[in-house]
């Protein structure tokens, strides 16, 4: 792990409830700058939840520090400025928006608009030749870019993807993996929150394993796609 | 002009007005009946400047929209991102607020009502005039950088924070639009009809207003338009006998299109699908 000086993202005890219900148990997760880390975890294990808690979007308890700033006394939007960007589950754009215009929120910071669409362009070509169409009739795998490309506007250090995968053909999940790779390669941080362990653990550096609000286990991603008890539980089957 | 005319072409527009004023907010979910007790507040005081004070029109107008804006705009501060059910309460508070205070002030003519405010000559294209400029500033936001910000709050006020848009601050900013508007629709009225009471700014102009937006549709600045041409079309054509249940008429024909057509008669994809359909010929 990394640890020449500032940490980047660190989560220290946090716990989350819904009402009476909790669904984080003392997380304490780190990402490193520049890393890729994947959270592996179950149907209902709390991996949105978790990815909301930093944002506070869903509101947090304990510490979580980014860049030595402790979010959970700022505001969704004040995080955001700070650079930290969600791409949330099921790919959520605005169907009779066009794309462009839904890439236009993406920018609602401000700061050199037309250029950063045209970056978004350079990574999504296939976004540029659909810039007019409305954006509910995109494809799938095609509105999950949109979704990445949106989120990609506001200028953020820490991208958090949550379940990119859903939903998607086993090809396009490839590509939109193969995107991952390359903007955490161009210097993006990202944390992902996946079912797909086995995919998920090829591409992350590191991962951890989610189950009912529990971290369960941590480790490098390598070492994890041969622990036995992950191929068990995670691994069984999947292509 | 036959008069008939006159008064129905008058009041349809101060109705789109002050829809207008409703409308905007409601892109964020808040239906800012504040906007009704503010239209009352600036009428009689438009009415009071003219008549005791010799004001005219057009200063009496500007410092209405001033006025009606800084209302909204103060009490903005704790609803600008209340739930839709919290504006409501605090609009409808201030509407009884507002009348019960008039009807027991003598000075503004209880519940007698206020008159001779002086009538304008052209009220008419004044008004028309004044619709075609709100029109155009509404046109603008909602086609701006804040109305498609305000469209991601409506639907999912959690990815709009995530996004980094404030929606406290835009809540703040329509609601005091909608203040200056309803303001401005208030001065209008005081001036069209001469004469003013406290009853018009009640359940009748709230349930009027929410029948015309809901019907006309919500979705786009358009919709309000002929609905308020119609609802206040209507009932003018009908025997008198039939006329006078024009609110419970209202209340039916909410109830039908919000079962049918949840979006209103007008809808912002139909316009996009006509205007692509023109484009496409
Ligand atoms: N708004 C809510 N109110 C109450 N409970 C909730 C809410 N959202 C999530 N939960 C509960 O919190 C737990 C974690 O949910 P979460 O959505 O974080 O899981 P997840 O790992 O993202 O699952 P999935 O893979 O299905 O997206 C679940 O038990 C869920 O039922
Ligand atoms: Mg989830």
């Amino acid at each position: 792990m990394n640890n020449n000086g500032t940490t980047f993202l660190k989560m220290n005890n946090v716990n989350v409830f819904y009402d009476s219900i909790q669904a984080l148990k003392n997380i304490s997760l780190e990402v490193a700058k520049s890393e890729f880390v994947v959270l592996i975890g179950a149907n209902g294990a709390g991996k949105s939840t978790l990815l909301k808690s930093i944002l506070n979007i869903q509101a947090p308890k304990g510490s979580i520090n980014f860049k030595g700033k402790e979010l959970t006394k700022l505001h969704t939007d004040e995080i955001v400025a700070n650079g930290i960007s969600i791409i949330p589950e099921g790919h959520l754009i605005f169907n009779s928006m066009s794309v462009l215009e839904n890439l236009q929120l993406g920018t609602y910071h401000g700061k050199k608009k037309e250029q950063s669409i045209e970056n978004i362009f350079g990574y999504f070509p296939i976004l540029r030749e659909r810039k007019e169409q409305t954006a509910g009739t995109l494809s799938g795998g095609e509105q999950q870019m949109l979704s990445i490309g949106r989120g990609l506007l506001s200028d953020p250090e820490l991208i958090l993807v949550d379940e990119p995968s859903l939903g998607l053909a086993p090809k396009i999940v490839n590509d939109i993996f193969d995107i991952l790779v390359k903007l955490n390669n161009v210097g993006y941080t990202i944390l992902l929150s996946e079912q797909n362990a086995k995919k998920s653990l090829e591409i992350a550096d590191r991962a951890y394993v989610l189950e009912t609000g529990n971290i369960v286990m941590e480790g490098q991603a390598d070492d994890l796609l041969n622990d036995e008890e992950i191929k068990d539980a995670y691994l069984g089957g999947s292509i | 002009m036959s008069s008939t005319l006159m008064y129905f072409l008058g009041f349809s527009m101060t109705y789109i007005l002050m829809a207008w004023s409703i409308y905007l907010p409601y892109r964020v979910k808040h239906l800012h009946f504040l906007a009704v007790a503010t239209m009352a507040v600036t009428s009689y005081m438009g009415g009071i400047l003219s008549v005791n004070f010799g004001w005219s029109f057009l200063p009496t107008l500007l410092l209405s929209i001033v006025i009606g804006a800084l209302i909204s705009y103060l009490i903005s501060h704790t609803i600008g991102n209340a739930p839709t059910f919290t504006v409501v309460i605090v609009g409808i508070t201030f509407v009884f607020i507002i009348k019960t205070a008039i009807e027991n002030t003598d000075y503004l003519g209880g519940t007698i009502g206020l008159f001779g405010i002086p009538v304008l000559d052209h009220p008419l294209i004044i008004l028309f005039a004044f619709l075609l400029v709100i029109g155009y500033f509404l046109y603008r936001i909602d086609h701006s950088r804040i109305g498609r910000a305000a469209s991601v709050i409506f639907t999912d006020e959690n990815l709009a924070k995530s996004m980094g848009i404030k929606p406290k601050q835009i809540g703040m900013l329509f609601q005091t639009i909608s203040g200056g508007i309803a303001g401005s629709a208030g001065v209008f009225y005081a001036f069209f009809v001469g004469s003013l009471f406290p009853d018009f700014f009640t359940f009748h102009l709230i349930g009027t207003l929410m029948t015309i937006l809901f019907i006309g549709g919500y979705t786009t600045m358009w919709g309000v338009i002929p609905a308020a041409l119609i609802l206040r079309g209507v009932p003018m054509i009908l025997p008198s006998s039939i006329a006078s249940w024009r609110l419970l008429i209202y209340g039916v024909l909410l109830v039908a299109i919000i079962a049918t057509k949840p979006k209103g008669l007008i809808t912002k994809k139909m316009l996009w699908e006509l205007l692509k359909k023109r484009s496409g010929s």
